[in-house]
C-alpha cells in the first residue's frame, strides 16, 4: 500500500485532531470494504467533516448524521482542516504523517 | 431512457401480483412503514443461496394486491456489503431470473434529507419507476424544517408522498401512488444531471455534490439535523466512563427482562403441554379400552401412546418452550434499536470487544446467550462480516444459559456444597465464568485459525434518539418467533423423536421383581388396604420405567460408551444421563431421578430430595458415585458440552451447512471432555476421590 505523504502544513490525519475540528477530506489511503463503508456514509473525498468526540472510536458528523468510527480507519482519512468550532478547542498538534 | 420504457420483464409473485421493492437508509422507519403498507402479514426468506434475509408481503394498493419486498437497509447501492450487493441484485433481477421489480418505493428522512437523497440518485440510475415516501414528516415540522415537495417531486420527475409511518399520516396517498405505479403510470424515469465537483476519486461524491445541491433548492434550511437534544444526551452516553456504565445497566436489563420475564410463560408452556400430554393419555387409554381388536388395543395403549405424548406432544413442547425468550429478547432489542440507543451500545463496547478478536455487535448475542443460545444465534445476524458472524455463534453456546440452571443447581446445591451458601455461591460465579472465559478463549482461537483475520473495524451511524415503535417491536417478536417455529422447528422435533426413540425402544419383558411388586399391590388392594396398594403400584411403576430406560438403546449406548467416560469418573448411568440431555440440558436431572430415585416420588423441584438419593447412589464396586471429583467433573463437562440439539438446528439453518454445527460439537463436547479428565484425574492424583 502506497502512503502519500504531505507536507501541506494544513492536513491532518482523522485520528489526531481534537473535538471541534472541521475539515474537507483529502484522501483516504485504503481501499477495503470499510473505506467503501465509509464512503457511502459521507466520508467520502471533498465532503466537509466535523469531530464531535475523539478516541477510539471517535465520533465524526458527516453528511448530517453522526458517524462512529475506529481509529483504526481514522487513521486512513486525511482531512484538510479548515475550522474549529468549539472555542475552546485548539489547532491539531497531530500532524499528517505516515501510519507506518 | 425514454418515457415510454419499462422494464423488459416485471416480477410477478407467486401470488399473482405485481411486485414492488421497498428501499431506504438504515434507520428511515423502513420496517414500520413496510408493517404499515403489509399490516403486519409478511412472510421472511432468505435470498437464494445465502443467509441474507429479505421480507415481502401483500398491501392493497387502488383496490389490488401488491407484492411489498422488503430490501435490507443500505446507505448505498454500489457499496460492497453483502447486503448491499443482494439489494441491488433484487433490483435489477439477477437472482429472480431476470425479473425485475415493477417498480420501487424509496424512503427518505424528512429530517434528514440530503442524505437519504444519495440514495435516490442511485436508484435513478437503475432506471427502475419510484415513488418516493417523505417519513418522518411530522418530526421534521417539529424541528422547523419546511421541505418543497411539489418542488421536490417536479426535480425527481417522480411522485413524492409525505408521510409518518408511525402515526400512518400519508399512508393511503402512499397507496394510491404505488397503485399507479403498477399501472405503470409512473412510466418516467428520470436520470440525476449530476455535475461533479469532487468526484475525481470517489464514485460517491457526484452523488452527495447532487444531493447537497437538490437539498439546497427544497428545503427551508440547509443544516445539519441532529437535535440538540441527541448531542445531549450522546455527550453522556458515549463518554468513556458513563458510557460504558450505561451500556452494563441497559443489557443488564435486557438480561434480566429475558431471564425473568420469560420464566412465567415457559412455565406456563410446560405445564400445558404436561397437561395436554396428559388428557391425550387418559383419552388413548380409554379408546384402547373401547377397541376390541388385541393389536390395535396394545398399539393404542403402548406405542402410540408413548409416541404421541412423549414424542410428539413433548417434542412440540420443547420446540415451543423456545418461544418467550426469542420473543422477549427480540422485542426488547427492537426497542433498544428504535431509540437509537443500541448504535450507542455497539459503539461504546466496540474496544473491549476487539480485544477478543470481535467486532462490537457480537456483545448482544453473546450476552443473550446467557439466557438461552438459539434466540443468540439468531440475534447474531445483525453482525455484517460473515467471519465474525460464525465466530460468535460458535462460542454463543459456552456461555451458560438458563437450561444449565437446573444442572448447576443439583450439582453445586445438592452434591457440591450442600448447606454452605456461600461456597455453592462461588462455585456457581465460576461455572459461569469458566463458560465465558472458554467462550473467549474460543474466539481468539476461531479468529487466528478457522475464521482468519481481526474484526472488521467500525463504522456506524449514530442515529437521532427517538420514541421507539411498539408495534414495530411487537410485529419483530412475533416475526422472530414465527421464523423460529417455521424453519428450525421441524428439525428439533426430529431431534427429539429420534431421543424418544433411544429412550424408548427395545420394548423388554418387565423383572421378576416388577412382576412380584404388581401382584402384592393388587393382593394388598383385595385386602382393603388401598392406600398401601397404591404405593406399591408406584414403586412398581417407578421400577419398570428405570428398567425400561436401562434396557433401552440410550442405556446401552450409556454402556457402549462406559470405558470411554470412566477415566471422568462418570458411569454408565451418567451416560445414559448425557446421552438423554442431548435433548436440553436439564434432562439429566430427570433421568438421574429415573435411575437413582425409583421407588420414591421425587419431583425435579426438589433438589434436596434427589440430592440425598444421588449420594447414596453406588458404583459397581459399591464405593459412592458422587465424589467431589465426580461431581466436579461432571460440572466442568456441563458447562462447557454442546448438549442441546436445539443449538445444532438452529446452527444448521443458519450456516446454511452441517459442517459449522458438526464441528461446534465437536470441539465443544471434546473440549469439555478434556478438562474433566483432567479436573478428575488431577483430584484423584491428589487422593480427593
Amino acid at each position: 500500500m502506497t502512503v502519500p505523504i504531505t507536507q501541506d502544513p494544513g492536513m491532518a490525519r482523522l485520528d489526531g485532531l481534537p473535538v471541534g475540528t472541521c475539515g474537507i477530506v483529502a484522501f483516504l489511503t485504503a481501499r477495503d470494504v470499510e473505506v467503501l463503508r465509509l464512503k457511502a456514509l459521507g466520508v467520502c473525498i471533498g465532503r466537509r467533516i466535523e469531530v464531535i468526540r475523539t478516541g477510539d472510536p471517535l465520533i465524526v458528523r458527516a453528511f448530517g448524521t453522526r458517524i462512529g468510527l475506529s481509529a483504526q480507519l481514522a487513521r486512513h482519512v486525511f482531512v484538510d482542516v479548515c475550522g474549529y468550532q468549539h472555542p475552546g478547542a485548539t489547532p491539531p498538534s497531530h500532524r499528517a504523517e505516515s501510519p507506518r | 431512457m425514454s418515457d415510454d420504457c419499462c422494464p423488459p420483464e416485471v416480477n410477478v409473485a407467486a401470488t399473482g401480483a405485481p411486485v414492488v421493492a421497498l428501499v431506504g437508509n438504515p434507520n428511515a422507519g423502513k420496517t414500520t412503514l413496510f408493517n404499515q403498507l403489509t399490516g403486519m402479514r409478511a412472510k421472511t426468506a432468505n435470498y437464494p443461496g445465502t443467509t441474507v434475509e429479505h421480507r415481502s408481503g401483500l398491501a392493497q394498493a387502488g383496490g389490488r394486491p401488491v407484492e411489498i419486498l422488503d430490501l435490507p437497509g443500505l446507505y448505498a447501492l454500489d457499496s460492497a456489503s453483502a447486503e448491499e450487493r443482494l439489494s441491488r441484485d433484487a433490483l435489477t433481477g439477477v437472482w429472480s431470473r431476470g425479473d425485475r421489480p415493477q417498480g420501487a418505493i424509496v424512503l427518505l428522512d424528512a429530517t434528514n434529507l440530503e442524505r437519504s437523497l444519495g440514495l435516490v440518485s442511485q436508484m435513478l440510475e437503475l432506471e427502475i419507476p419510484i415513488v418516493v415516501a417523505l417519513n418522518m414528516m411530522d418530526l421534521a415540522r417539529r424541528d422547523g424544517i419546511r421541505i418543497d415537495v411539489p418542488r421536490l417531486a417536479t426535480e425527481l420527475q417522480c411522485p413524492v408522498v409525505p408521510v409518518s409511518a408511525r402515526t400512518g399520516e400519508g399512508i393511503d396517498t402512499l397507496r394510491e401512488a404505488i397503485a399507479s405505479l403498477v399501472k405503470r403510470q409512473v412510466l418516467r424515469v428520470a436520470k440525476p444531471a449530476m455535475a461533479c465537483d469532487s468526484c475525481a476519486a470517489c464514485s460517491f461524491s457526484a452523488h452527495f455534490d447532487w444531493a447537497e445541491r437538490l437539498t439546497a433548492r427544497v428545503q427551508n434550511t440547509h443544516r445539519a439535523t441532529d437535535s440538540v437534544h441527541s448531542d445531549k444526551l450522546d455527550e453522556w452516553l458515549t463518554h468513556p466512563v458513563i458510557g460504558p456504565l450505561a451500556v452494563v445497566a441497559t443489557l443488564f436489563g435486557l438480561l434480566v427482562i429475558v431471564f425473568w420475564g420469560a420464566d412465567m410463560p415457559m412455565s406456563l408452556i410446560d405445564w400445558l403441554f404436561g397437561r395436554l400430554g396428559d388428557m391425550t393419555d387418559t383419552g388413548m387409554r380409554m379408546m384402547a379400552d373401547s377397541v376390541s381388536q388385541p393389536w390395535l388395543q396394545s398399539l393404542l395403549r403402548d406405542d402410540l401412546r408413548s409416541l404421541v405424548v412423549r414424542g410428539l406432544i413433548g417434542g412440540l413442547g420443547g420446540v415451543l418452550v423456545f418461544l418467550p425468550q426469542i420473543g422477549l429478547l427480540f422485542f426488547a432489542l427492537a426497542l433498544l434499536e428504535d431509540t437509537g440507543y443500541l448504535a450507542r451500545a455497539t459503539f461504546v463496547v466496540d474496544k473491549l470487544m476487539r480485544r477478543v478478536g470481535l467486532p462490537a455487535k457480537a456483545f448482544v448475542p453473546l450476552l443473550s446467550a446467557h439466557a438461552c443460545a438459539v434466540p443468540a444465534i439468531l440475534s447474531a445476524r445483525t453482525i455484517e462480516d460473515p467471519r465474525d458472524r460464525f465466530a460468535t455463534m460458535f462460542i454463543a453456546p459456552l456461555m451458560s444459559c438458563s437450561a444449565r440452571i437446573p444442572v448447576y443447581t443439583l450439582v453445586i446445591g445438592g452434591l457440591l456444597f450442600p448447606g454452605h451458601p456461600w461456597k455453592a455461591a462461588a462455585a456457581m460465579a465460576g461455572a459461569y465464568g469458566l463458560g465465558a472465559a472458554s467462550a473467549l478463549l474460543g474466539a481468539m482461537l476461531l479468529k487466528r485459525t478457522a475464521l482468519p483475520g481481526g474484526p472488521q473495524p467500525l463504522v456506524i451511524e449514530l442515529p437521532r434518539y427517538r420514541l421507539p415503535s411498539l408495534r414495530t417491536a411487537l410485529w419483530t417478536a412475533f416475526d422472530r418467533m414465527r421464523t423460529f417455529v417455521v424453519s428450525a422447528g421441524s428439525l428439533i422435533l426430529i431431534f427429539s423423536l429420534v431421543l424418544w426413540a433411544l429412550a424408548e425402544y427395545p420394548h423388554t419383558q418387565p423383572s421378576a421383581q416388577v412382576v412380584a411388586l404388581q401382584a402384592s399391590a393388587d393382593t394388598l388392594a383385595a385386602h382393603g388396604q388401598p392406600d398401601a396398594a397404591i404405593a406399591a403400584r408406584e414403586a412398581a411403576g417407578h421400577l419398570r420405567d428405570r428398567e425400561a430406560l436401562e434396557q433401552s438403546f440410550a442405556g446401552r449406548f450409556g454402556h457402549l460408551i462406559e470405558p470411554a467416560i470412566a477415566p471422568l469418573g462418570f458411569n454408565w448411568q451418567i451416560g445414559l444421563g448425557l446421552v438423554s440431555s442431548l435433548a436440553a440440558r436439564e434432562v439429566i436431572v430427570s433421568t438421574l431421578i429415573i435411575v437413582y430415585g425409583a421407588g420414591d416420588a421425587i419431583s425435579e423441584d426438589d433438589t434436596s430430595s434427589l440430592s440425598d438419593h444421588l449420594k447414596r447412589a453406588r458404583r459397581e464396586d459399591d464405593s459412592p458415585l458422587f465424589t467431589l471429583a465426580t461431581s466436579l467433573s461432571l460440572l466442568v463437562f456441563y458447562v462447557l458440552a454442546l448438549q442441546c440439539t436445539s443449538t445444532l438446528a438452529i446452527m444448521r439453518r443458519e450456516t446454511g451447512s452441517w459442517k459449522w454445527p458438526a464441528l461446534q460439537f465437536v470441539t465443544m463436547t471434546g473440549g469439555a471432555y478434556l478438562l474433566s479428565l483432567i479436573v478428575y484425574q488431577t483430584l484423584r492424583a491428589f487422593g480427593i476421590a
